[in-house]
């Protein structure tokens, strides 16, 4: 069965672009990546999802329900969990957890427990005496403890430390191993990397491309830099798999997606003098994507 | 349309400030009634008939809705003190708790956990407007009884109708849900849940004014019209004096539309955090 599914979603504010003929389709169970840089739509993509924004055309569905007309019916299957988390502050943890859950009618006492030592979470304080990190746990809480069958993820490990965020992914993938399917949206593709089957990448409202991660990391896409002795720019360094070479001083710079025993034998006999390889950022990633999908079009 | 969870909620989150209100109502309420028996013992307002007499205090009682007829009854003295006090404190209480209660979650951003959850846009909208509306009946049933008190406590050897007091009781009430109402829909039309008190204390103060002039320059009276205040109807005396249909279909109307807008409003709005 299908968990969610897009078909030229598109979201404008006023003139301004929020997402445009956005298609998805991610099977239950499955853990989806979502990843582009800040502002490429990644939010207005969840908020249409979840109904506090209405789409300007296209339609969308959740578990086969519209999510215009049955948002109601929607929620009752969903967790989300916001980037920025904000609460009503004069309420205690376990107050808020409670309010929660019971909009689901569910009695959640026990596994709000379980699931705060987990977390280490005191229930007792005021939300807004809590550090950041701690704030993203009651969030964490509020949105797994009516065992939904989707958990919605807008970045989710911001103002978490690393203890936590490993604590956080082993919770993910207890609730996936039960069928869960999660949706997780993220401008790191390296945290992506570790959870998810597939990703989609957006870009200005857009999606580029959705691959499955095997497919990324058999790509294995390095970013490059050259350095060369006197005299050699690298101008002329020719190998299949380079891609946006740029020059920089004293040599080259370029992402590469080729073999790297083919890269050798082209710098052989040249003087090499500095050789950096690196994880390419997540732009890079992009703008590679970018380029490819251009050429492809002819562009 | 109805959520017993949202409901509950905001009856507590206000529970505080609606008590001070009352409380300070009721407070004023009291204090100003207790000054009827010294009046009327010295006898003062009798020998400053005089006073009254003339033509710049004439229209400025008339701007008050007083003469010395009104002043030297309980009932007419209550009328004279509470249109400032409740209809003006009440109706500032209610704007604004009307025009916070709905687009506070936007402000504060809480709108993005709430609508995660399974409620509809609708029940969000019929919940806050019913937790509002009991906070009003609330303050108003208190009110009313502090005022029944004082003017028994208070009234001396004068007398006065019940009914009047009842009906006059009534259209404060409706004077207030009437400036909640306009609260309540304006929230609806902010974007991003932006502060509305400056502007419906404003509206508040400039409905006020409005009525002053209508009721200081008869030639403006028809702006007063404008005003909510100017459908309260005026002489507390009178046997007459009671609830009209046409004034209850205002109020009640006018309301009624701006609450049934608000649900649509809502229902289609985006919510921005």
């Amino acid at each position: 069965m299908i968990a969610i599914e897009t078909k030229n979603l598109t979201k404008f504010y006023g003139k301004s672009r929020g997402i445009i003929d956005v298609d998805l389709e991610i099977n239950e169970g499955e853990i989806f990546g979502f990843i582009g840089p800040n502002g490429a739509g990644k939010s207005t993509t969840i908020r249409t999802l979840l109904g506090l924004i209405h789409p300007t055309s296209g339609s969308g569905s959740i578990f086969g329900m519209d999510i215009v007309k049955d948002t109601k019916r929607i929620k009752r299957e969903i967790g989300f969990l916001p980037s920025e988390v904000n609460y009503y502050d004069r309420m205690h943890v376990h107050e808020l957890l409670q309010y929660s859950a019971d909009f689901y009618g569910l009695d959640c006492t026990h596994r709000i427990k379980t699931l705060a030592d987990v977390l280490s979470l005191d229930l007792d304080r005021k939300i807004i005496e809590l550090s950041r990190g701690n704030q993203k746990k009651v969030a964490i809480l509020q949105c797994i403890i009516h065992e939904p069958k989707l958990l919605i993820l807008d970045e989710p490990t911001t103002g978490l430390d690393p203890l936590m965020q490993a604590e956080f992914f082993r919770i993910l993938r207890e609730e996936n191993q039960r069928g869960v399917t999660i949706f997780f949206s993220s401008h790191t593709l390296s945290e992506v990397q570790k959870m998810c089957g597939r990703v989609g990448i957006i870009k200005e409202g857009r999606i580029l491309k959705v691959e499955d991660i095997e497919i990324l990391r058999r790509k294995q896409l390095r970013k490059i830099q050259l350095e060369f002795g006197e005299g050699d720019s690298g101008g002329d360094l020719v190998c299949l798999g380079i891609s946006t070479p740029q020059k920089i001083n004293h040599g080259i710079q370029f992402l590469f997606s080729g073999r790297m025993r083919e890269l050798l034998d082209a710098l052989q006999g040249r003087e090499v003098a500095d050789l950096l390889i690196e994880e390419p950022t997540l732009e890079e990633i992009f703008l590679h994507y970018y380029e490819e999908s251009e050429d492809e079009t002819g562009g | 349309m109805f959520n017993t969870n949202i409901f509950h909620r905001e009856l507590r989150e206000y529970r505080t400030s609606v008590l001070s209100w009352t409380t300070a109502i009721c407070a004023l309420l009291f204090l100003g009634m207790a000054f009827f028996p010294v009046l009327q013992d010295e006898n003062i307002l009798t020998q400053m008939k005089a006073f009254f007499e003339n033509q710049t205090m004439k229209s400025l009682m008339a701007a008050f809705d007083a003469d010395l007829d009104s002043l030297t009854n309980v009932l007419g003295f209550y009328v004279t003190r509470t249109a400032m006090f409740v209809m003006l404190l009440g109706s500032m209480f209610s704007i604004m708790l009307a025009a916070k209660i709905l687009s506070r979650e936007e402000r504060e951003k809480t709108a993005e956990f709430l609508l995660a959850k399974p409620v509809s846009r609708s029940e969000i909208v019929g919940s806050k407007l019913m937790a509002y509306l009991t906070s009003l009946v609330f303050l108003n049933i208190v009110v009313t009884g502090m005022g029944f008190l004082s003017l028994e406590i208070f009234k001396g050897d004068t007398n006065y109708r019940m009914a009047n007091f009842l009906a006059y009781s009534l259209y404060t009430f409706l004077l207030m849900l009437i400036f909640g109402a306009i609260g309540f829909f304006l929230s609806t039309l902010i974007k991003r849940g932006r502060s509305l008190n400056n502007i419906v204390i404003g509206i508040v103060l400039a409905s006020y004014f409005l009525l002053f002039i209508s009721r200081i320059t008869p030639s403006a009276d028809f702006v007063g019209y404008i005003s909510p205040f100017k459908f309260v109807p005026s002489g507390i005396l009178k046997m007459s004096y009671g609830i009209d249909g046409w004034r209850m279909a205002y109020f009640c109307g006018i309301s009624g539309l701006l609450f049934l807008l608000s649900f649509f409003v809502y229902r289609k709005k985006d919510i921005l955090v």
